[in-house]
């Protein structure tokens, strides 16, 4: 497979010297599939398809994050699309959770669609993990559909090895009354390109999305979210949290698109970066387009160091600069974390947050 | 009664298609102080915001005249210029204006006149003084980080300048200490002597009625006015509450 | 200080009632409409060839460097493309537009000698008045050449130079003119730089002596009036070591059929130390394609303040950009932006940080309606060796309809950590509690929306001298009408 294009494109253009408008993508190797998605125990009131092709034609034309120019890799996807529906008003408590335990130079390819059914709710739970300093490729893309007042929270967690590529791809829709919680954790990886696209046309269907990262020695992360607000009534809201240290960059876009009609919408978008290290390079776009009078839509966004506040506070009970700084950026990632109804995931995130640190 | 300022006549009420005032009936003499109680929710401030106007609600049914004219259809604004006030349960903030800009734009609109700077100064002053308000708050912008009192006093001191025949003050006393309540009720008591104007006090708490004259008493609950007394009825619910009233009414109301 | 020119200029725009109150209605912009007939007046071919920039330089008796550079601009103007963001200008020919109009006078030292309709112009804007107050001097524009300029004694005094820029090109400054002409906004940068480059023509020169504090705002003025004609003028701004100048820029054009563009270009070199405010009102008339360009650079310890009024054109790009060279320079930006039917109006800031300890403030406001457009645009760039710099940016966004837009794009790039950056944008609409607020109080709808609407502007209204500040308000007024 070949690819050479564009990826994660922003809604609206803007200068092009600041190099923000997407992020060029190529790659070019044979998909091999060589490592295996494990899924644990389907809960009762869950269907699991693993070969849903047929029924994911009926959810293509969504719009993801990654964007259309992303299509031609998830077109070898065949055979790689799980169906995980929740049935009408099944409040599934135990999440589903997958497993993709990454091979050394593995290059995958997987699709996932998550319907949930008129009134029910249904949380899945993705962990992506190879061994330490593997390098591979991985692209994943994920469809959530939720139903009349249905709900879905979906859990992506990324703790590749550290030579790896990776495309996480989202879009979800919602039905009237719909909700869609993503949840996002960008550990590992070389370079990661992260896209999350939500859409809201149904009344006071909702879409709120929470993610952290810790990029450090050579880390590359490329961000974008968008939601599209068409029904009336609907909220939206998203946090990104996250630290840059070493030599690392990392690019955010984030847009609340209240589009005509969608009276009585509201947006919400907030970011929160630590850089640590005078060799990072932050890049930030957080856009507001509208189109509907009755809105309210607000954004902010922080980025620096810690604070002399927060320092001096920390310090004057004992604790150093740099173990502030590792406090700091691992309550980013928890508070994120604190969202996952799975001890044994939070645990492996957690696990994994204290090895990073002692990368001296 | 003769000729009421103001006569309510068996109004219903909604707002989001939910109804809150179900045939309520109400009339309020030149100079007379009426008092509105009732528990949460019972639909009081629904009503000073309904005889004002506020688009959010809806008139389903009934009649509103004031001083012999019957006002459904006229703006906010003409109302206003008719006589009509209101104290604002939470008084909004409106950055740009100072506040004494604002209150001299509204006299202007009501009087049609243009304002002299002096006498209007020295009002301004007198009034700021009676209710212990700092004259800095003057060109500060209207209500933009004033504390809950504050915000409480520049109500009554927009009603004392203003000097409306006909005045609604909702809740003006919740959320203030007791300093505060005993200011506002003084700015109260000089609106009452200085204009003879005429009151509808709403409150559920009867703090600030202590040193006022009170005509009428209703008991407004889920919308409906169950009993209407005279000021004895005040001190009764101060003992009593409203537990005798409740199990009457129409249906839940939205405050 | 009052200016009684302003005022002047204000009471002939509206109707104002003894309640201060303006009612402003569609006939009182026309008296921004007037044109003469351009009996005499000299034209140039239509379109851009070498030879008609060639004839325009030989016209303007340009030093040959000059010449020269205009020549390579045009080369660049015809190699560079438009860009691929931003409204749409299309409809902007530039093969039809003239670019140089010249009235059939010369230079005048003494208004008694300027041609009467000329004056009249000038006259009807309430120009002549500003001879008499404690303005410093006005230079005032018409159609691409100063025709009227004059500097104050005390200014001259002072030995701060203030002149149109033709003749500053051969006068004692010429080398400090040559050393900075297009070297902060370069004709490489975009196309309508390119453009400018090659057929500027007019505009003002000044320079600040070290030290020298002038203690009333220098102003200018343009106009344009020739039928399908470009203004081009090039303001170049030196405020030496320490010294402090407020200059305020203000314009306005007429209504025409043939689209009309404004390509000026504004260079402001702040020195060490030194404290530049540069004020504008843009009001030009809405056929008026503004591409204007305006960039500052600030050394050590030195401040730009840009106060920005946008309300005028049809379309406009406008992103004045502070370059903060020198340790702990600043830069603020204020700025309010109102499109109404009709326009698209793509404005903002861009505050770039190449030295430590910089700061940064952009504060803007837009307005949209009637199915106007407005577009926040900005970029905070923070190079590697900014350490310890500061930039926050406060973009607020009112909707005053739904057949009107209003998009943020705020971009962020940092470089190194040591930084402190914020960053915060709100969109909505007028609060409906807010105007029944003011309703109950005896304030009609239309005046509490607008009253609303100013008391949203005021943050930038305050920041603009008092008969500005009027004029903005006033043109809020005028905006605000017929919203109902």
């Amino acid at each position: 497979m070949g690819i050479d294009t564009t990826i994660n494109n922003i809604p609206a253009l803007t200068w092009n010297w600041l190099k923000i408008n997407n992020a060029p993508f190529s790659y070019s190797a044979a998909m091999n599939a060589a490592g295996s998605a494990v899924k644990g125990t389907v809960p009762a009131g869950v269907s699991y398809t693993a070969d849903a092709d047929a029924e994911a034609d009926a959810y293509r034309g969504i719009e993801t994050g990654a964007g259309k120019n992303t299509d031609s890799i998830f077109e070898t996807t065949a055979g790689h699309t799980a169906l995980i529906k929740a049935e009408k008003n099944v409040h599934v408590s135990a999440p589903v959770r997958i497993d993709f335990t990454q091979d050394d130079r593995s290059s995958t390819v997987s699709a996932q669609i998550i319907r949930a059914e008129e009134g029910s709710s249904i949380t899945v739970i993705l962990v992506y993990t190879s061994g330490k300093r593997a390098s591979g490729f991985q692209a994943v893309r994920t469809i959530c559909s939720a139903g009349k007042n249905a709900y879905i929270h979906l859990v992506k967690v990324q703790l590749l090895g550290s030579s790896f590529t990776q495309i996480d791809d989202t879009g979800t829709v919602c039905e009237e009354g719909g909700r869609v919680e993503v949840t996002q954790i960008i550990l590992g990886g070389k370079e990661t390109y992260a896209g999350v696209a939500a859409a809201l046309p149904s009344y006071q269907s909702s879409f709120k999305s929470d993610t952290a990262y810790l990029c450090l020695n050579g880390q590359k992360l490329d961000m974008n979210y968008v939601v599209r607000h068409t029904g009336r009534k609907t909220d939206s809201k998203m946090s990104v949290k996250g630290t840059l240290r070493d030599t690392t960059a990392k690019t955010y876009r984030g847009t609340i698109d209240f589009k005509k009609g969608c009276a009585g919408a509201t947006g919400n978008e907030q970011e929160e970066t630590l850089l640590l290290s005078p060799t990072v390079v932050n890049k930030s776009i957080p856009l507001i387009l509208c189109d509907e009078e009755d809105v309210a839509g607000e954004h902010g966004a922080t980025i620096g160091r810690l604070g002399e506040d927060t320092l001096f506070y920390m310090q004057s009970r004992g604790i150093s600069k740099k173990s502030a700084e590792q406090i700091m950026a691992r309550a980013k990632v928890t508070s994120a974390a604190s969202l996952i109804p799975d001890e044994s995931v939070v645990t492996l995130i957690l696990t994994y947050l204290d090895k990073a640190f002692t990368y001296e | 009664m003769g000729n009421p300022l103001l006569d309510v006549q068996h109004i219903s009420v909604s707002i989001d298609e939910k109804q809150v005032l179900h045939d309520v009936s109400l009339q309020i003499g030149k100079g007379e102080t009426h008092v509105l109680m009732g528990p949460n929710g019972a639909g009081k401030s629904t009503l000073g915001n309904m005889l004002l106007g506020n688009p959010v609600y809806h008139l389903d049914g009934g009649k509103i005249i004031f001083g012999g004219k019957d006002i459904d259809g006229e703006k906010t604004d003409q109302r206003a210029k008719d006589g009509m006030f209101l104290s604002f349960q939470n008084p909004l903030e409106v950055p740009g204006i100072s506040l004494e800009t604002f209150i001299r734009s509204s006299l202007q609109q009501r009087t049609g006149e243009h304002v002299k700077l002096f006498q209007f100064q020295k009002d301004l002053k007198a009034a700021m003084q009676l209710l212990n308000m700092d004259e800095s708050y003057a060109s500060r912008d209207l209500n933009v980080g004033f504390s809950g009192g504050e915000r409480k006093k520049s109500e009554i001191l927009q009603l004392l300048m203003l000097n409306p025949s006909f005045a609604v003050l909702d809740e003006t006393d919740s959320g203030l200490d007791v300093d505060a309540v005993r200011t506002v009720s003084k700015g109260i008591e000089e609106y009452q002597k200085k204009r003879d104007g005429a009151l509808l006090i709403i409150t559920h708490s009867t703090k600030i009625l202590e040193s006022l004259h009170v005509d009428f008493t209703h008991v407004l609950v889920k919308g409906t006015i169950v009993k209407t007394g005279d000021g004895a009825l005040v001190q009764e619910i101060n003992e009593h509450g409203f537990e005798q009233f409740l199990g009457t009414g129409g249906s839940e109301a939205h405050e | 200080m009052n200016s009684s020119w302003e005022r002047e200029a204000v009471r002939l725009m509206s109707d104002a009632n003894d309640s201060g109150k303006t009612q402003v209605n569609d006939i009182d912009r026309s008296i921004y409409d007037f044109r003469y007939d351009e009996k005499d007046f000299y034209r140039n071919d239509p379109g851009l060839t070498e030879e008609i920039v060639s004839k325009l330089s030989d016209d303007k008796h340009d030093p040959a460097w000059m010449k020269e550079f205009r020549l390579k601009s045009l080369a660049i103007y015809n190699e560079l493309k438009l860009t691929n963001w931003g409204p749409d200008i299309g409809d902007l020919h530039m093969e039809h537009i003239a670019t140089y109009v010249r009235p059939n006078t010369k230079m005048q030292g003494d208004w008694k000698d300027v041609p009467q309709d000329i004056k009249d112009t000038f006259e009807k804007l309430g120009i002549p008045e500003a001879e008499r107050t404690s303005l410093a001097g006005v230079g005032a524009q018409y159609d691409s050449e100063l025709v009227y300029h004059n500097v104050r004694d005390e200014v001259a005094k002072q030995g701060v130079v203030y002149t149109d820029f033709e003749s500053a090109l051969w006068g004692p400054y010429a080398d400090m003119i040559r050393e900075h002409f297009m070297h902060l906004v370069t004709p490489r940068d975009h196309k309508f730089a390119a453009l400018h480059g090659a057929v500027w023509s007019g505009g003002s020169f000044v320079y600040v002596p070290k030290g020298v504090h002038l203690t009333f705002p220098l102003q200018s003025y343009f106009r344009l009036n020739a039928k399908g004609a470009g203004q081009f003028e090039h303001t170049l701004i030196i405020v030496d070591e320490g010294a402090d100048l407020h200059f305020i820029e203000g314009c306005s054009a007429p209504k025409y059929n043939v689209a009309n563009i404004h390509a000026g270009c504004v260079e402001l070199y702040v020195a060490k130390n030194a404290h530049l405010r540069y004020s504008t009102i843009e009001n030009w008339s809405k056929n008026m394609y503004n591409l204007n360009t305006k960039r500052a650079k600030v050394e050590e310890g030195g401040t730009i303040e840009w106060v920005s009024g946008s309300f005028g054109s049809h379309v406009s790009y406008l992103y004045p950009e502070s370059d903060l060279v020198g340790e702990r320079a600043r830069a603020e930006f204020t700025g309010i932006t109102f499109a109404g039917s009709g326009q698209n109006l793509d404005t903002g800031a861009k505050m770039v940080h190449k030295a430590p300890h910089t700061s940064s403030v952009i504060t803007t406001k837009s307005i949209s309606k009637g199915g106007g457009i407005s577009t926040y645009r900005s970029a905070v760039y923070i190079a590697k060796n900014a350490a310890g710099s500061k930039a926050s940016v406060s973009c607020q966004s009112l909707m005053l309809d739904s057949n009107s837009r209003s998009d943020t794009i705020p971009a962020m790039e940092v470089l190194t950590d040591d930084v402190d950056v914020g960053h915060e944008a709100k969109i909505g609409r007028i609060s409906n509690e807010a105007v029944f607020y003011l309703m109950s109080r005896g304030i009609s709808e239309e005046e509490a929306r607008s009253m609303i609407v100013s008391g949203f502007a005021n943050p930038v209204s305050k920041e603009l001298p008092l008969e500005y500040a009027v004029e903005m308000n006033n043109l809020i007024r005028l905006e605000m009408k017929g919203t109902l």
